[in-house]
């Protein structure tokens, strides 16, 4: 690209597109390969500018297409909320409030069920991995707990309020939120806290104490 | 009033030359919450008491030195402060940040910041102590180095006061003279050291005594932080950057890693890569002229090199030194380039702009556009350095010219497209054709053509925290906005920015909360720096700075020819224009009002 042809308009939204598709489309194969959505579960988004541009509402994230791609204004409504995912006003406001300017939610299953199971039997609103990488890089992971956790409004605000000093939460029983400067350390912090998740949930099966491996992080 | 405040002391020291006179002042609390400390208060003060059209080495400017929250506890690489004016080189508002142990020194004498305003008519020097300041003579340290002035004042107030000081290039007022402290740390780039040559201060002495005259910071959650000092001391070790990479080899270690991504300038910024780099590399001086690591006040990284070439010794050179000094000026000889580091370091000027003006005054000899006064400054010439830098210090003969800066003298002698600037400061060390988030970083910085606003090689060159694509452009806006408002906020806590380079941008704002007992969420640490940046904005726009201003010189619209960065350039309007959305600003580069109320700012007065 040079200085004096330079894309405007509708033109400046393909060249963007061009850029986003490959990461959008490498991401959600790598959803599909570790089984944390279901066909069509899960968003992936990015911050340009005064735009937001994320998965297509009903879109299969591990067979993403160019026109599964949706530009959306950061700033107001447009005609496009319409075909963005259920979850795009989490992901803007996430945006909006934190330093994001990447956000992934997926249903990761031992994250999903480790929050039902803090929460009800633990009584604990949050997660501290017992493994030594969970610790070192997550520390201490919110569990979120809403009265109506899917495509609400509660979830536009109270979502975005708790990743405001957290890169990723659980939604109890639903899935994970995460953040980052790009999708690739949006993604990493699935990884590590679904891999931290896996740990705790086969330590209980083994009947081990995990307080006693737990980080000092509670106040993080 | 400030008995039960943590972190600060919520004090500032302000000093009268015209008048010889000090007084204590307190910091009003939204002041220090709203700003933090180092840059964040400097800028407010500045922006508050000096106008922009200020003469930048006239009695009207002053300059703030300003520590933060953090100094002064255990949080590691906390012993640096901030300096804060309007530059004499670039006529935007400036600050500067310096390692060593001044900083935290000046937190031990009771004092968040001090404001020099007036101008003396004698050289003097300003003696802090906890029980209060004092203007002394200087007369006997006129045209003294930095280590000759520095050893001076210590032999008389002892070895335990921190020196900060300017060498010749201030007092004679060299646009780009640096104010040095610690002996080898520097208050870079601006030419903040011309504005104290301007006011006649040689020096600032603190004298904080023995640890029990000291005044401690109070730490509101001492549990909390200590976890999180141990967090962060654990990344700093981990990280390869910062646990082995800087303190095996010093900045100097990305020499080789940028000419092989066809970065690394050379012969002013007409290639990307030369073969005879290694030769100047971080390797090399560890092979040829390292003596031993040094670290700064609190610092378990170690980055500074001590050195030793055959006719001298010192500090460095850092990575943006052995750049400019050579590989800029087509010198590979790491003897002749460090000698001329510890030259600009001993005489108090900046590395970067002094090495990329003569690598301009080079590209015009070359280009023959210069007189016969300046035969010899060929690109590859090593032995016109050390006498080039003599004649700027002195401001003699055609050094009265490099003294200015490249924008002046390429403008001089009828190339001005040939200087390698921003708004009049040299550019450091990447080829932004290789890397166009710092084609952005550098076009709207503040402080003209920095890359230590936001240093977006991190993320494109060196993955952290992950990887970028270097050539793209969508989501560089974003990245530059989102690492200039942490940057404004780490400069203002006044903290090392290489710890970035292993620890995650929140344990810091943690650290923040944990000493001071405010809730600073990384969130709203962002939000504290993007206030920052725009008051900076706001300033240079009353200076008379717009969009025209936010542009890299027209060479960069040319792809380079060879290395692993040809064939790129940076699309500058698209980026700029999403650049302005993002930051709520006009077409032209101007807060928007809504902008301004969202962040507590009002638009300055003229008369400020």
């Amino acid at each position: 690209m040079s200085e004096v042809n330079q894309p405007k308009g509708k033109l400046l939204t393909e060249a963007i597109i061009a850029e986003v598709y490959p990461q959008f489309k490498k991401f959600g194969d790598f959803l599909r390969e570790r089984q944390y959505n279901s066909a069509s579960s899960g968003n992936i988004a990015v911050r340009r500018g005064n735009k937001m541009y994320i998965t297509r509402r009903g879109s299969m994230k591990g067979d993403l297409q160019l026109g599964d791609v949706v530009e959306v204004s950061m700033d107001k409504d447009d005609s496009n909320i319409v075909i963005a995912s259920t979850e795009a006003y989490v992901h803007r406001n996430i945006m909006r409030e934190t330093p994001a300017l990447a956000t992934m939610h997926c249903h990761p299953a031992h994250s999903v069920v480790l929050s039902m199971y803090y929460t009800t039997v633990l009584k604990q609103d949050y997660i501290i991995p017992i493994d030594v990488e969970g610790n070192y890089v997550l520390k201490k992971i919110p569990i979120v707990t809403l009265k109506n956790p899917t495509g609400s409004k509660e979830m536009e605000e109270e979502i975005p309020k708790a990743m405001r000093n957290y890169n990723i939460i659980v939604l109890n029983g639903h899935g994970v939120f995460s953040r980052g400067p790009n999708l690739t350390e949006a993604f990493n912090w699935i990884t590590v806290l679904e891999e931290a998740s896996t740990y705790i949930f086969k330590a209980i099966q083994l009947g081990l104490d995990i307080k006693a491996f737990e980080g000092r992080y509670e106040k993080w | 009033m400030y008995s039960l405040m943590h972190g600060w002391h919520g004090k500032l020291l302000r000093v009268d030359l015209s008048k010889a006179k000090a007084q204590t002042e307190p910091i009003p609390k939204a002041i220090l919450s709203s700003y933090i400390g180092g840059r964040g208060i400097g800028v407010r003060y500045l922006a508050d008491e000096v106008p922009p059209e200020a003469d930048p080495l006239g009695p009207g400017n002053k300059i703030v030195l300003a520590t933060g929250p953090l100094n002064g506890t255990t949080v590691p690489v906390t012993g640096r402060y901030a300096a804060v004016s309007k530059s004499p080189l670039t006529g935007t508002v400036f600050d500067c940040n310096s390692g060593g142990s001044f900083g935290v020194y000046l937190k031990y004498c009771g004092f968040d910041a001090v404001i020099i305003e007036g101008k003396s008519p004698e050289p003097v020097y300003l003696h802090l102590t906890p029980e209060g300041a004092s203007i002394e003579g200087a007369k006997g340290l006129r045209g003294k180095g930095v280590k000759a002035t520095t050893d001076a004042l210590r032999e008389k107030h002892g070895k335990s006061a921190r020196v900060s000081c300017i060498g010749p290039a201030g007092e004679n007022l060299v646009l780009f003279a640096n104010i040095e402290n610690d002996y080898h740390h520097a208050l870079g780039r601006g030419g903040l050291g011309a504005v104290l040559g301007s006011k006649n201060l040689k020096a600032v002495v603190v004298d904080a005594g023995e640890k029990a005259a000291q005044v401690p910071t109070s730490v509101a959650h001492p549990d909390a932080l200590k976890v999180i000092v141990q967090e962060i001391n654990k990344r700093i070790q981990a990280s390869p950057m910062t646990g082995k990479g800087l303190k095996i080899f010093g900045t100097a270690q990305l020499v080789n890693l940028m000419n092989a991504m066809g970065i690394f300038p050379i012969n002013n910024f007409q290639q990307g890569t030369h073969p005879e780099a290694d030769k100047i590399s971080g390797d090399a001086i560890i092979e040829q002229i390292f003596q031993s690591n040094t670290a700064c006040h609190m610092c378990p990284i170690a980055c500074g090199k001590l050195t030793r070439t055959g006719t001298g010794e010192g500090k460095g050179p850092e990575y943006e030194s052995v750049w400019a000094l050579g590989a800029d000026c087509g010198i590979f000889d790491l003897e002749a380039v460090t000698n001329a580091n510890y030259a600009c370091n001993e005489l108090g000027l900046d590395t970067i702009t002094a090495g990329a003006t003569i690598a301009c005054a080079m590209e015009l000899n070359e280009r023959g556009k210069l007189p016969a006064a300046w035969k010899g400054v060929d690109f590859g010439n090593k032995d016109v350095l050390l006498p080039l830098i003599e004649k700027i210090v002195a401001r003699d003969g055609i050094g009265a010219d490099l003294a200015l800066g490249s924008k002046r003298l390429a403008a001089k002698y009828g190339a001005p497209e040939l200087a390698m600037q921003v708004k009049g400061l040299e550019m450091p060390a990447y080829d932004p054709r290789g890397a166009l988030g710092m084609a952005l970083a550098y076009a709207t910085s503040n402080r003209g053509a920095c890359h230590l606003r936001a240093y977006t090689v991190g993320a494109e060159l060196l993955g952290l925290p992950k990887i970028f694509d270097r050539f793209s452009f969508s989501d560089k806006p974003d990245l530059v906005v989102k690492l200039q408002n942490g940057n404004a906020f780490f400069d203002s806590i006044v903290a090392c920015k290489f710890t970035g380079m292993g620890v995650p941008d929140d344990y810091y704002s943690r650290a923040v909360s944990a000493v001071t007992g405010l809730e600073i969420t990384i969130t709203e640490a962002e939000h504290i720096g993007e206030r920052i940046w725009n008051l900076e904005r706001l300033y240079n726009n009353a200076a008379g700075l717009g969009r025209a201003d936010d542009a890299l010189p027209p060479r960069f619209q040319n792809p380079l020819q060879s290395g692993a960065s040809k064939g790129h350039v940076p699309p500058m309007d698209i980026m700029l224009n999403m650049f302005y959305e993002i930051r709520g600003w006009t077409d032209e580069g101007v807060p928007r009002p809504g902008t301004l109320q969202r962040l507590g700012l009002k638009p300055l007065s003229k008369e400020a």
